[in-house]
């Protein structure tokens, strides 16, 4: 397995240049996740409609790449996405990257998809799997509107 | 230029014979577990294979020959240290567990609410956390020695800390992410002058420093078997003997009794009251090889070698720019720390892992005193006897690979 199958050029360049890396001037969901093995924490902020879309969606937060990627895409991924949705996205993300298997990720249309499916080499990656679940999480538990703190 | 005195040292280590994501093992984490000379290996077997009963219990020639062994690292383990007979050793899980008991089962009989102990800055959490059990139990006051900017401890700060309320001082003998060695006989001397205890956390300093326990005239030194090219499973307490009688045994049963009767019970004297049910015997007997190792090679000579080839790593890292080493102790060992300029360290630690190369990303337990440098993480480098030039320049091309990788974004 090549170091590079993990560090694709969309996971790099989200790395630099991450979306959504702002805290939002008004959310009604937030939690915050960290890894204790690292210390890497994110802040996840969200914007949840009466009819419960999510409108806006951002983060906060220190990690490596991985992480800051993960974070940066999801917020891409979530945004204007219902909570129902949004908790089977998650779902299917948090499937995929544990298995390796895109066929989790197959029902998701295809601009998300392959953006999604750069973290596919995680899996052979094992210690690096918290990197990538920790955002989702932190979404996740935003959306129950409950701070949850994950152990490693 | 390294001195060739390990020359071919890593055939001694069988784990050097198998390669590492197709690569040859660069092992540069030494401060997290040392690997183990084929010596060690075989005395673990060998005392399974031929030599096994349980220690000081039965009366037959093969358990009385177990218990020998036993006791004969316990023995050699004393000298190893440079304790006298001023000092016993009691044999426990880890250097956690050792620290964890002179917590419990010492300072906690003598502390009392809003009581205070010293740690530092550098303390990595196994030196820490006991501590806090005894804060959330007792409500003692826990201070910190604070560290300079070079990364080394403000000695001249520690008396200022000391109030008649301080009852026990604990410090690292090495920091496990720094290198910064302490100066423990000051520190030993300003508290004497207050009749304050001293533990030292000598996981760091066992194995790669100069160690005469005497002459630092501390009451406690804990330390890992593992760390020092020994088996897991087994850790060491050096109590000076005055406090043995003080000490609390923790965990109760077989072994460790002297008279059970229905209404009281009597613990066995010494150093056997804290060794309860059967210990880590194989990992004990085998330990004795480790320190036959480390003797072979001598300390003084160890010494040298880590140092020469972190002074050497320190030199070569120094040419690239991007490469921040997180302090300079004015005195170092064989364990420094560094970031490289917008790569996180477990980027860093996967890309070198591609390369075969060990090192440790992330905050190495020691989150307080990174906070206190203001990094998140970091990645170490640690070394050990098998190391060389070879695993330095090894290092400077991974830490190019990493930047090639991350330079197009």
């Amino acid at each position: 397995m090549s170091v590079k199958t993990l560090y694709q050029d969309l996971i790099l360049d989200h790395s630099s240049n991450p979306k959504n890396n702002k805290k939002l001037g008004f959310f009604n969901r937030n939690a915050e996740a960290h890894n204790p093995l690292c210390g890497d924490r994110t802040h996840v902020f969200i914007k949840l409609s009466e009819n419960n879309i999510i409108e806006e969606i951002s983060f906060m937060g220190e990690g490596c790449a991985i992480c800051i990627a993960s974070n940066s895409i999801m917020t891409e991924v979530l945004k204007q996405k219902s909570e129902k949705s949004a908790f089977l996205l998650i779902n299917s993300f948090s499937k995929f990257v544990e298995k390796g298997d895109e066929s989790a990720l197959s029902s998701i249309i295809e601009s998300e998809r392959t953006k999604l499916s750069s973290f596919i080499s995680v899996a052979k990656f094992p210690m690096r799997m918290k990197c990538v679940t920790l955002p989702w999480i932190a979404a996740e538990s935003a959306l129950h509107n409950k701070l949850k703190k994950i152990k490693a | 230029m390294i001195q060739r005195m390990f020359k071919d040292i890593k055939d001694q280590f069988p784990i050097f014979k198998n390669k590492t994501n197709g690569k040859d093992l660069v092992y540069l984490d030494s401060a997290n577990s040392s690997q183990k000379p084929q010596s060690v290996i075989d005395a673990v077997s060998n005392f399974y294979s031929n030599e096994f009963a349980n220690v000081g219990r039965g009366i037959y020639s093969l358990a009385v020959n177990a218990s020998e062994k036993y006791e004969l690292t316990r023995t050699n383990l004393k000298s190893f240290v440079g304790a006298s007979d001023d000092y016993e050793i009691v044999f426990t899980k880890n250097a956690t567990e050792s620290l964890n008991l002179v917590a419990t089962c010492f300072a906690e009989k003598f502390i009392k609410d809003g009581d205070e102990i010293i740690l530092t800055e550098l303390e990595h959490h196994a030196n820490y956390v006991p501590w806090h059990f005894l804060r959330k139990r007792k409500n003692v006051v826990i201070k910190f020695l604070p560290i300079d900017e070079q990364g080394d401890l403000k000695v001249e700060e520690l008396e200022k800390l000391i109030t008649p309320k301080t009852k026990i001082i604990s410090v690292t003998h090495m920091s496990n992410v720094t290198g910064s060695i302490t100066p423990l006989e000051e520190i030993v001397a300003i508290a004497k002058k207050h009749n304050i205890p001293v533990s030292v956390d000598g996981t760091q300093g066992a194995a790669h420093l100069d160690l005469d326990i005497k002459k630092i005239d501390c009451d406690f030194y804990s330390f890992s078997g593992h760390k020092m090219y020994g088996p897991t499973g087994v850790g060491l307490l050096a109590i000076k003997y005055k406090w043995l009688n003080d000490f609390d045994p923790f965990i109760g049963g077989g072994g460790m009794i002297d008279y059970v009767s229905k209404k009281d019970i009597a613990y066995a004297r010494g150093v056997w009251k804290m060794e309860a049910g059967t210990m880590p015997t194989a990992e004990v007997v085998a330990l004795n090889e480790s320190i036959n190792f480390i003797n072979k090679l001598e300390k003084k000579n160890i010494i040298k070698h880590e140092l020469d080839l972190t002074q050497l790593a320190l030199e070569k890292l120094k040419t690239n720019n991007s490469v921040k080493v997180l302090t300079s102790p004015k005195n170092q060992g064989g364990v420094f720390s560094f970031n490289i300029d917008k790569i996180h360290s477990h980027d860093v630690s996967t890309i070198l892992d591609q390369e075969g190369i060990a090192v440790r990303g992330g905050h190495h337990c020691c989150q307080i005193l990174h906070d206190v440098l203001n990094v998140n993480s970091s990645v170490r480098v640690s070394f050990g006897v098998y190391n060389d030039e070879n695993d330095i320049d090894a290092l400077c091309e991974g830490i190019k690979k990493c930047q090639k990788i991350f330079e197009k974004k």
